[in-house]
């Protein structure tokens, strides 16, 4: 708060001083009335210049021509760039049409603009004034494009597009208000880069007349007496400084308030991470670890946990039950902003020195830098473990692992490996400095079957030269061969660890409550669909059908392809091959170029509820947007009512919502439009578990009850499983036959 | 890989070809042409002479239709033939020659000085991002930030040259003498375009550098064992740095402008005086050949830097070659 009260103030004073200093001068700006460069007196406060004129009445005239000029050219900028960017951000085809020019634009200094204007038009206030709107134009053009690519990707819009709403009103009335922060976060910026080219003009004589008082004109006219008389100049030149400087510090201040501060890693207690003496041959062990979130959320509560040596511990439990933040809890690779407290003790058996425990995370895709050969990857820790980093110590570590050694392979990046490849190379280099323990999330998830097997007799492999493992999973009756131990969590405790039997841990699945599906024709046939972004192919291949009242699942880790099917069908994304079937009509790739019943008949649901509705408008707003379009007789009260809501958030705005009421008013503007198809990408990915099961509950009761066909697309097995009658895995963009993991509602 | 490099090659080549092109127009939209700049010029005002204004138009070939001088323009410009001066009569080419070393040798320091300090800085604030070293950086960077060059120029002379008397407040060099025999001349003019154009390269790289800091592949990697100055210089600093090359190009090219009015808040013997003198005087050849050359600077440094962050990042290129295959 004091930080940006100083530049508030100043910016105040200087306007003040631009603004009121014409009317308060006590001389005439443009009489000479002493001599040239005289010192400070007290009928000239600041003395005179270098024709003897008043320095100080010349300092309260010289603002106000910068300023409008200034002003002028944001303006005129602002004008035609909002418009530009708005077109180039949703309509694909205006995009390098508006784009190049601009990116012209950008490469040229603008002092090339300043010169071949100043020198057509003359010098004076219309050079200047084009100067600095033609210097600010690209990047405003830039920046509103950004912003409204990123606005394009949230829910609101999509939906919006996916209604074939026409672009200037999705531009005005979803994108705009959206922008709207971004932009003037950065138009102080713009105002003092175009002050800059304005001033900078100025000075060196390319702008207003010699005669006329003007801060920059000021520095230049008078630098010449600065030994006689320094105030001629600085004075003008601190006013510069004080407008600029607290204009930018006064922008900056709000920026980083709008951006999430990183916070650092922080863990206390007394965990080490090296050997030390034990009486026992406990490898882990975790006294009363605790590890709270941003505004001290609880994640993981007082969790109690020791490992032997040469023991496997599984952790299972539903998501968002704190298994992952347990294991990067004693890991010491907890996420920005967690902070653990309580104590892990980490001994290697036998107590000798060495590493202790090796980490290797859920994501491979992340984990690795894909900057930076796997080989030198491998060099790097085995540095730091100070064993020989050549290349036959890679080679034996890249083998330990069952991946080839050769060196092509050594040299490759990680995208130019496979998911299963990347996730050996993660464990390989957790595998350096023969740890004790190896602490694995998720080992399998998002592998294709194969891959699976491979991971698994990798690490019996490891079991079997006696290093300990603990391994967090979804699917525990893959890994319950790998483990003597199992423990459950449930919403950040551990509530119970038994000894790994066939019939420990929750059920992962549910019982099914149904007992058969209805059959019928296809509703949606999707044949050899392929699909991708530029050049590069995301999905290739796909062929499915859903039957109306299906639930099916779509299941696959991220990157795989699952969400580009699932805006193919909806018409989001253009299939580059393929065809999509709705009732045995083939449907146009783009939803702008369906049909306004087949519009309606395929609804999509977004992942993140709180990009999912438009945050500037109500509930009641959100919900009549597709009644008009579609011209359901729909009510949104009503729609409230079938979503398990009350009529008082019909007047609530949005981003008033807690997440879970936020979904589920998502859905209640998908039904709006009397869908058939209802299309969830992972929509219960970004939910507190209660808000997970009121939405899966929801997508349940709405599929038994109304007969709507539901394509649940979603990583959370769990879910899946729970609400779907058929499961298919994505993988590296095509369709596999899943593996052991059962949908409920065949059982 | 060589094809993309081919194609951006040859884009930039064009981008030149429609500055060459606008600039002709633009200057051909003048009121008046380049005989009656000339004849004004002469001292006399008033009336001229239409007799005398048909002769000097036929001179200078104003009498061709446009098509033509442009196409001989442009011959001139690919066989360095850059134009006379109105003003002086003397070539452009001459003109700008005479002193294009001394301000080649000030903006050549800057750069030598301002990339490692751009990047030192960036990395060193990232790496302790939110501390009280790193918001004293960032805020210091950002109030530079803003601050005209000139108004730094003379707030320098004013504190270091002439309260301190450290530095001399003009950059005075003798005719044929290099600025590097007399380095003193150089470090006021210096320390003002790096205050001008490091602090955005700085706040780049200070924000990826964060970014990448809290990542999971940084994280993962400390997890590892891996830090120091292995972590930051192999991990971090390639990716940071990559992302930050189109603000420093943008600054390298900036340095166009920050020269001009450097050497004018200097004195210091460069193109800067010519330049401006013929552009205040609307000295058409002199601009022109001066526009070309700068859009043609700002245009390399831009795709300089793109072919170097292909070099930096494997993500860069693998973007490149798998959008172009």
């Amino acid at each position: 708060m004091r930080t940006r009260l100083v530049p508030a103030v100043v910016a105040v004073l200087v306007l003040l001083v631009v603004v009121i200093g014409p009317f308060v001068a006590p001389w005439p700006p443009g009489e000479t009335v002493g001599r040239p460069f005289t010192g400070a007196s007290a009928e000239h406060l600041l003395g005179t210049d270098k024709l003897g004129r008043d320095v100080l009445s010349r300092l309260l005239h010289g603002g106000w021509r910068l300023l409008l000029i200034t002003a002028a050219a944001l303006t005129c900028a602002y004008a035609v760039a909002l418009p530009l960017g708005l077109l180039a951000g949703l309509r694909r085809r205006a995009d390098g049409w508006v784009m190049r020019p601009v990116d012209v634009l950008v490469v040229l200094p603008w002092f090339l603009l300043l010169a071949v204007l100043a020198t057509v038009a003359g010098r004076g206030a219309p050079a200047l004034l084009v100067a600095g709107a033609l210097a600010t134009l690209p990047w405003v053009v830039r920046l509103v494009r950004t912003a409204t690519v990123e606005e394009a990707s949230a829910g609101y819009v999509e939906a919006a597009v996916a209604r074939a709403e026409p672009w200037r009103r999705i531009a005005w009335r979803e994108v705009v208000p959206n922008i709207g922060p971004v932009v003037l976060a950065d138009a102080g910026m713009r105002l003092t880069a175009t002050l800059s080219v304005v001033t900078v003009g100025g000075y060196l004589g390319l702008g207003l007349p010699p005669d006329v008082p003007d801060w920059a004109l000021a520095v230049a006219t008078n630098q010449s007496g600065i030994t006689l008389q320094p105030w001629a100049v600085l004075a003008p030149a601190l006013m510069i400084v004080a407008l600029v400087v607290s204009v930018n510090l006064l922008v900056d201040t709000r920026d980083s308030r709008a951006v999430p501060a990183v916070a650092r890693l922080a863990r206390s207690g007394t965990g080490t991470l090296n050997g030390r003496m034990g009486e026992d041959d406990t490898v882990v062990e975790v006294n009363g670890l605790t590890v709270r979130g941003a505004e001290g959320r609880l994640l993981l509560e007082g969790a109690d946990l020791a490992l032997c040596a040469g023991h496997g511990l599984a952790v299972v439990g539903a998501s968002g039950a704190g298994k992952s933040t347990l294991a990067r809890a004693i890991a010491n690779s907890l996420g920005p902003g967690l902070v653990a407290t309580g104590d892990v003790q980490l001994r290697r058996p036998g107590g000798g020195p060495g590493r202790v425990l090796g980490w290797v995370p859920q994501d491979p895709a992340l984990a690795l830098n894909p900057s930076l050969r796997i080989s030198a990857q491998l060099r790097d820790v085995l540095r730091a473990h100070r064993r020989p980093a050549d290349a036959a110590a890679v080679r034996a570590a890249l083998s330990g692992v069952g991946l080839p050694a050769d060196r092509e392979f050594m040299r490759r990046y990680p995208h130019e490996l496979s998911g299963g490849q990347q996730q050996r190379v993660l464990v390989a280099l957790a595998l350096v400095g023969d740890p004790a323990v190896l602490v694995l999330d998720e080992p399998t998830t998002g592998l294709d079957p194969a891959a699976v097997t491979g991971v698994l007799d990798l690490l019996r492999n490891l079991r079997a030269r006696g290093i300990s493992l603990i391994i967090v999973t979804h699917a525990l009756p893959i890994v319950l061969d790998l483990v003597d131990d199992v423990a459950v969590l449930d919403a950040g405790r551990i509530i119970s660890v038994l000894p790994a039997a066939p019939r420990t841990g929750p059920a992962v699945v549910q019982e099914a409550r149904r007992s058969a599906r209805p059959s019928a024709a296809p509703l949606l046939t999707v044949h050899e669909l392929a699909a991708g972004y530029g050049q590069t192919q995301v999905i290739a291949d796909v062929d499915l059908s859903v039957c109306a009242g299906e639930c099916l699942g779509v299941v696959g880790r991220s990157g795989s392809g699952k969400s580009t099917i699932a805006r193919c069908l909806v018409g989001l994304h253009a299939p580059s091959r393929g065809t999509v079937t709705l009732d045995g009509t083939a449907l146009a790739r783009r939803a702008a170029s369906r049909s306004r019943a087949q519009r309606g008949a395929i609804q999509f649901v977004f992942q993140n509820p709180a990009r999912s509705l438009n945050p500037r408008r109500t509930v009641g707003e959100e919900l009549r947007a597709p009644v008009r379009i579609f011209g359901t007789a729909e009510e949104p009260a009503d729609l409230l009512h079938r979503v398990g809501l009350g009529v008082e958030l019909l007047d609530r705005r949005t981003d008033r919502l807690s997440g879970g009421q936020q979904q589920r008013v998502a859905v209640a503007r998908a039904l709006a439009a009397r869908p058939r198809l209802l299309i969830c990408d992972e929509v219960t990915a970004s939910l507190d578990p209660q808000s997970r099961q009121v939405v899966i509950d929801l997508l349940d009761r709405l599929c038994n009850e109304s007969g709507l066909a539901i394509l649940f697309v979603s990583h959370d097995v769990e879910a899946v499983a729970s609400l779907t009658d058929r499961i298919l895995t994505v993988t590296e963009g095509r369709l596999v036959t899943p593996r052991l993991i059962q949908p409920a509602r065949t059982r | 890989m060589t094809r993309y490099i081919v194609s951006r090659v040859t884009g930039a080549v064009l981008v030149l070809a429609v500055v060459t092109c606008l600039v002709f127009v633009l200057f051909e939209l003048l009121p008046g042409d380049a005989a009656v700049t000339v004849l004004n010029r002469g001292g006399a005002s008033g009336a001229i002479p239409p007799e005398q204004l048909a002769a000097l138009r036929h001179e200078l070939g104003l009498d061709r239709p446009a098509g033509e001088r442009f196409l001989s323009w442009v011959g001139g410009l690919l066989s360095g033939d850059l134009g006379t001066s109105l003003l002086s009569g003397r070539p452009v080419g001459d003109v700008l020659a005479s002193r294009i070393d001394n301000s080649l040798v000030l903006a050549l320091v800057t750069v030598v000085v301002m990339l490692p300090v751009a990047v030192v800085l960036g990395l060193w604030a990232g790496m302790r991002v939110g501390g009280r070293a790193d918001r004293g950086l960032s805020t210091a960077a950002v109030a530079i930030e803003a601050v005209p060059t000139f108004v730094v120029g003379v707030v320098l002379i004013a504190v270091v040259a002439l309260g301190w008397r450290l530095l001399p407040a003009v950059s005075l060099v003798p005719v044929g003498t290099s600025p590097l025999r007399r380095p003193a001349v150089l470090v006021l003019p210096v320390v003002c375009l790096v205050a001008a154009l490091a602090p955005h390269p700085i706040r780049i790289i200070r924000a990826r550098a964060a970014e990448l800091a809290a990542g999971e592949f940084v994280r993962t990697a400390r997890s590892h064992g891996v830090g120091g100055v292995r972590l930051v210089s192999r991990h971090i600093a390639p990716s940071a740095v990559a992302a930050a090359l189109q603000p420093m190009a943008g600054s390298v090219a900036g340095l166009v402008g920050g020269v001009a009015v450097v050497e004018t808040v200097f004195a210091y013997p460069g193109l800067a005086q010519e330049l401006i003198g013929a552009i205040s005087q609307r000295d058409f050849p002199i601009v022109a050949a001066a526009a070309i050359l700068i859009a043609g600077f700002g245009i390399a440094v831009y795709l300089a830097a793109d072919l170097l962050a292909l070099l930096l990042s494997p993500v860069a290129r693998r973007a490149v070659l798998t959008g172009r295959r």
